[in-house]
């Protein structure tokens, strides 16, 4: 990359490319250089969350030996160190990772076929639909008619991704009707995303003494993490994060604008329809146990596209590696700040994003559209 | 025979929009390989529509599209891809994708199962890229160039899809005196033994000076194909665009149209 075109210092620049001559090998290279950035980041992050917690402070040391001694141990021959590492932080661990990578992905999906920076992954209204549902369980008691015992530990986190993904099916109707425009897409996500804000307001007002439990969901939380939930986010995101990652060379081709990529041999429409599918499904999973955690899915791609160039064959894989590092220190952040008082970590992160975004708007504001 | 087949032949095209509007009526020409033939008329007349139709963005109503003797209509979007490449009148790339990538995006249809391109890809790119002067501007995000300079990183990625035929959509319409020849001088060095370059275009001096052959179209049929010397005259403005014209020719023997005056309802000066 020719210096004066690169707004990145030098010194990033020499790490991120190596010295490639062609863009391909630099690309390779940049790809090796953030497979091993977010590979190493990851591993960190993740021991930092087994050794650091509110009740207790571990070496990396002695974390990760407790983790080893637990393992193939009965809960009940476990000491409180070892059902602290292993029941506790590491369960959380796992679901921040999942939704960080997930909301990553997702948000740069979206950004990429809606063609708008200002996308996040709440974009079709997929956070609102899940909410009104959740709220209605948490709240009234809602089961499904019947369907989950009242008492099952899915019953929120299902009823979430049915009324997300309720809600992401008006929208694509909506937009289909209206021609399936990219404006068409993001206004049914706004209006549909309205309705649902709105049964949610209602419902809060009659909730009650439920009242605090719906907030808590409401402002994300990874506080009540067991190991099963976690799992139940981390496959499906995963697997869904990898569907997209193939879509890379097509998530490229279709900045240029859906006729530039229709007569390059692409099929838009089916193409749109399967990436906002699988990214609402993925942003269904995250929100289902978390609640809603802004702001990540909307800062960590553009993060990447700033790090390693607007490429979706190495930004997807950059949002996985970035994404649930951030979204771990960010969980991290909400335990510790106020010792014994836990913070919503949606708070968190829209804390630390806003002025991520700001310095974004204000350095690269004119790359965009320009 | 076989060297006769054309590389592109329109048989009857008819082109009948959802809400009923006939943009084309029973198109027909054929067009031969390795030359720079200009697409003319007035606004609405067709043009675009016809050229959506031969790469297959539209389906047709009837006729048929045939591409060195095959017909396109049933070929599969990446097929029709490979021998059609399209460069749209104006075109705004999200996210700061730059000059190289965007360029690159024109070997999508041979990439199939691959992550990356492969080395020659990028020595193709490279050399369209210094081809077309943008080599400079190589990492540089597409919206942050000239109009001009975006123009021609458009041609460059239709070339490098390496078509029959290309298809250029308006592609002086943003841009001024210097920057129009630019872009037909570049075009018309693209031309090659085996690749066909139609263009759409208002400018009808421009394309009778550049162009090999001109198609004249009003309300969507073809009303003359042939060498622009000889088919773009005064009679032929004046029934195509309703407006006298005077039709002359410069010290150097290039034809030049000078619009006048809206013709009056009986057609007479």
């Amino acid at each position: 990359m020719s210096e004066q075109n690169d707004a990145r210092p030098s010194v990033l620049r020499r790490i991120v490319d190596g010295n490639s001559d062609t863009h391909i090998m630099r690309k390779k290279h940049r790809m090796k250089f953030l497979l091993t950035l977010g590979v190493l980041l990851t591993i960190i992050m993740f021991i930092a969350m087994l050794c650091i917690g509110p009740t207790k402070i571990f070496n990396p040391i002695e974390a990760i030996s407790y983790l080893f001694s637990a393992i193939g141990k009965d809960a009940s021959e476990m000491t409180p160190e070892e059902v602290m590492i292993i029941s506790s932080r590491m369960p959380r661990a796992v679901a921040a990772l999942s939704v960080g990578i997930g909301l990553s992905v997702a948000g740069a999906a979206y950004q990429a076929v809606i063609r708008n920076p200002l996308v996040d992954p709440y974009i079709m209204g997929v956070s609102s639909g899940a909410g009104t549902l959740a709220i209605a369980v948490i709240a009234f008691d809602f089961t499904l008619f019947g369907l989950l015992s009242s008492y099952s530990i899915y019953l929120v986190a299902i009823s979430a991704i049915i009324g997300g993904l309720f809600a992401f099916l008006l929208t694509m109707t909506l937009a289909n009707r209206a021609g399936s425009t990219t404006n068409a897409y993001v206004l049914s996500g706004v209006v549909i995303g309205l309705v649902f804000g709105a049964a949610q307001t209602i419902m809060i007002v009659f909730s009650g003494n439920k009242v605090s439990d719906v907030l808590l969901w409401l402002f994300g939380s990874f506080a009540n993490i067991t190991w099963e939930k976690a799992v139940f986010i981390l496959i499906p995101v995963l697997i869904l994060c990898f569907m997209i990652m193939r879509y890379a060379k097509e998530l490229n081709l279709i900045l240029l604008g859906e006729s530039q990529a229709r007569q390059m041999g692409l099929n838009v429409k089916r193409f749109n329809i399967i990436i906002l599918t699988i990214a609402s499904v993925i942003t269904a999973f995250c929100v289902a146990f978390c609640g809603i955690i802004g702001f990540v899915g909307l800062v960590v791609p553009h993060l990447c596209r700033m790090l390693f160039g607007g490429d979706h064959r190495l930004m997807i894989p950059a949002a996985i590696g970035l994404g649930g590092v951030l979204m771990m220190a960010a969980d991290l952040a909400a335990r510790m700040i106020i010792p014994g008082n836990e913070l919503p970590v949606g708070a968190i992160t829209t804390l630390i994003g806003v002025p991520v975004f700001a310095y974004l708007l204000f350095v690269r504001g004119k790359m965009y559209n320009g | 025979m076989d060297d006769e087949v054309p590389l592109l032949e329109v048989r009857h095209l008819d082109k009948i929009y959802d809400n009923g509007y006939h943009a084309d009526r029973d198109v027909n020409f054929t067009l031969p390989a390795g030359k720079l033939v200009g697409l003319i008329g007035p606004n609405g007349c067709g043009k675009t529509t016809l050229m959506r139709c031969i790469n297959k963005m539209h389906m047709l109503t009837s006729g048929d599209i045939l591409i060195d003797g095959q017909s396109v209509i049933p070929m599969t979007p990446t097929e029709v891809a490979k021998l059609v490449s399209n460069v749209p009148a104006d075109m705004t790339a999200s996210f700061g994708l730059t000059v190289f990538e965007t360029v690159m995006l024109g070997r999508y249809p041979y990439l199939q199962n691959m992550w990356w391109e492969t080395e020659e890809d990028e020595t193709l790119v490279e050399e369209t890229l210094k081809k077309f002067g943008v080599h400079h501007l190589q990492d540089r995000p597409l919206n942050m160039l000239s109009s001009g300079e975006q123009q021609r990183v458009l041609i460059a990625k239709a070339y490098v899809q390496e078509p029959r035929l290309m298809l250029v959509d308006e592609p002086t319409s943003h841009l001024d005196m210097k920057f129009k020849l630019e872009v037909m001088e570049y075009l018309s060095a693209m031309v090659k033994k085996d690749m066909t370059i139609l263009v759409a275009e208002h400018d009808i001096s421009l394309m009778a000076r550049y162009c090999d052959l001109c198609i004249i179209m009003k309300k969507g049929e073809v009303v003359a194909i042939g060498e622009p010397k000889k088919v773009i005259t005064p009679e032929l403005i004046s029934e195509v665009y309703e407006v006298t014209a005077s039709v002359g020719f410069d010290q150097d023997g290039e034809l030049y149209v000078l619009p006048k005056r809206f013709r009056d309802k009986k057609g007479s000066i």
